[in-house]
């Protein structure tokens, strides 16, 4: 294969990797703000902790599907008890979305400075599971294997989120909470337990990115703020609460990094608040946004 | 008595909007609550699903105290509730919207009818020709349809229904009216709040007229008929 094709095909991958566990996270923050109407600040240090707790549970078990199976499972419990015992007490209280943003914003601070005196501040290296390292070959272009996992493994939980959102009682239910969670209970359904439960969710799929993201990027105490930065751009710009919006966004500015990088490395970090920049003069609710928040 | 209100005091904010409403609704009966603009028929009906809380009284459904439960929980103790302003999901289609709050019935359902999609489709031909319409594509008349039919779908013992009849054409208030005398027979005790008089007093065992935020003359719809003169006091501007 021609040397550029090839190089176009692997920069292409690259962000499309990227874009993924953009995706992961940027869909629990979505769906989150779309039923609660709050953005959580806490969301991406999630991620981070769980690419911290993929570490530890390395250190213990020596294996990299355990981290897998355990961290996203022990962030989406973490999730489930910050939702119980402080969002909700919070909202219950209807003291308004400032004062749920100060809160998770408090969140985020305290999990980055428990990550900071449990693991210290220097960034640590997870390396790539012996099963998935290496590379593979087709056409001509030699792929690292673990990057191709981490985009199929995405897209499996993406085909996951899709179907129970649009083929079960339960997805049924998450979205008209979304649209009106008065009728939602009115119509007998525990309105609370969803949020929880949507809640659960959004911190898992953080987890499971946490996890992926670890044998790739750095792993230090600014991965929460570095990805958090992109996920909040991916959510603005796609439009606030809605999943469509987060996934063509997510492998947009994926894309927009892995080519800004190779092509504009000076400009790469502007290039993605440029694009908010020009999507949200042209149409301030994002692109699938409805307003109604 | 399947359902039956005692001395209902409402607020919002400051203002005192339910000043002692007494209501009650006997097991397979249609009851219609009437009054002015402003009176506090839907501020009852919200009361009684417990959307909003009474700072006094009592709440009874089947015997059992619902006062100052959730709303979740007063449905699943048998009350449906269609609200005035129909709250159809806009983003779901017609089926889901239906089958979203599905249940069974909250008793043993054997003086019931059950209610499922199939049996809705055969009542309300209009849903089933729209199926697969998203909520928000649907016109005022097939809005209250489903807002009706969605409520059914929860196989409710009593069914709280306000003003199904605002905004529709003539020839849907027929249809809504025919439905919910259907409903009534199928087993269903109705609580109607409606303006349409001819509508209410055709579906109607007993009605119940209010005056500024109580409830005030109560009797069957017979012995109202032959006192025009009530209606016109609680009735007229
Ligand atoms: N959310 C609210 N906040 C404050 N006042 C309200 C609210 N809803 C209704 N009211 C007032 O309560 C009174 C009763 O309203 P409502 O129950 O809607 O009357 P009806 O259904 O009989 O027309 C009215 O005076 C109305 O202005
Ligand atoms: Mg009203």
């Amino acid at each position: 294969m021609n040397p550029a094709t090839a190089m176009y095909i692997i920069q292409a991958l690259h962000g499309l990797a990227y874009g993924m566990l953009l995706f992961l996270v940027a869909s629990g923050l979505t769906l989150i703000f779309g039923m609660v109407g709050i953005l959580n600040m806490a969301h991406a240090s999630l991620f981070m902790l769980s690419a911290y707790l993929c570490y530890q549970v390395l250190a213990f078990t020596n294996s990299f599907w355990m981290s897998l199976f355990l961290a996203p499972l022990i962030t989406a419990c973490l999730g489930l008890l910050l939702e119980r015992f402080f969002l909700r007490k919070v909202q219950a209280h209807g003291l308004g979305h400032i004062a749920e943003l100060l809160l998770t914003m408090g969140i985020s601070m305290v999990i980055a400075e428990s990550v900071k005196s449990i693991w210290g501040t220097e960034s640590l290296v997870i390396s790539i599971p012996p099963s998935l390292d290496g590379l593979a070959s087709f056409a001509g272009i030699h792929y690292p294997i673990y990057r191709l996992f981490i985009i199929g493994l995405s897209f499996c939980i993406l085909a996951l989120l899709v179907t129970v959102l649009y083929k079960t009682k339960l997805g049924k239910i998450i979205r008209a909470t979304a649209s009106d969670p008065g009728m939602v209970s009115i119509l007998g359904i525990n309105t609370p337990k969803v949020f929880a439960g949507v809640f659960a969710l959004g911190a898992w799929m953080a987890g499971v990115a946490g996890v992926a993201a670890a044998p790739m990027l750095t792993v230090f105490p600014g991965l929460a703020d570095q990805v958090g930065m992109d996920a909040f751009v991916v959510v603005v710009v796609g439009g606030l609460g809605s999943l469509l919006g987060a996934f063509v966004v997510s492998l947009t500015l994926g894309e927009l990094n892995s080519f800004g990088v190779q092509f504009i490395p000076k400009l790469a970090p502007v290039l993605v608040f440029g694009f908010m920049a020009i999507v949200l003069s042209l149409k301030p609710n994002g692109f699938f946004g409805e307003g109604d928040h | 008595m399947i359902l039956e209100a005692q001395n209902l005091h409402v607020y919002y904010g400051l203002s005192h909007v339910l000043q002692g409403v007494d209501l009650s609704l006997e097991e397979g009966e249609t009851l219609c609550l009437m009054g002015r603009n402003g009176m506090g028929k839907s501020t009852t009906l919200k009361a009684l699903a417990g959307v909003i809380k009474p700072k006094h009284g009592k709440v009874t459904l089947k015997g059992r105290d619902i006062t100052g439960k959730q709303p979740h929980q007063i449905a699943r103790a048998g009350m449906g509730y269609v609200p005035e302003e129909r709250r159809v999901f806009p983003n779901l289609t017609v089926i889901d919207n239906l089958t979203m709050g599905a249940k069974p019935p909250a008793g043993d359902g054997k003086n019931q009818v059950l209610w499922d999609v199939e049996r809705v489709f055969r009542h309300f031909p209009r849903l089933a020709e729209r199926c697969n319409n998203k909520g928000a594509n649907l016109s005022g008349g097939e809005q209250q349809m489903l807002a009706i039919a969605r409520a059914l779908m929860g196989n409710p013992d009593v069914l709280l229904v306000d003003e199904p009849s605002e905004g529709l054409a003539p020839i849907m208030v027929l249809e809504v009216r025919d439905i919910l005398a259907e409903i009534n027979k199928s087993g269903v005790s109705v609580l109607l709040v409606d303006h349409n008089l001819e509508m209410a007093m055709s579906l109607a065992h007993k009605v119940c007229l209010m005056g500024k935020g109580r409830t005030g003359y109560f009797d069957t719809a017979e012995a109202l008929q032959k006192h025009p003169e009530i209606l016109a006091k609680y009735l007229e501007v």
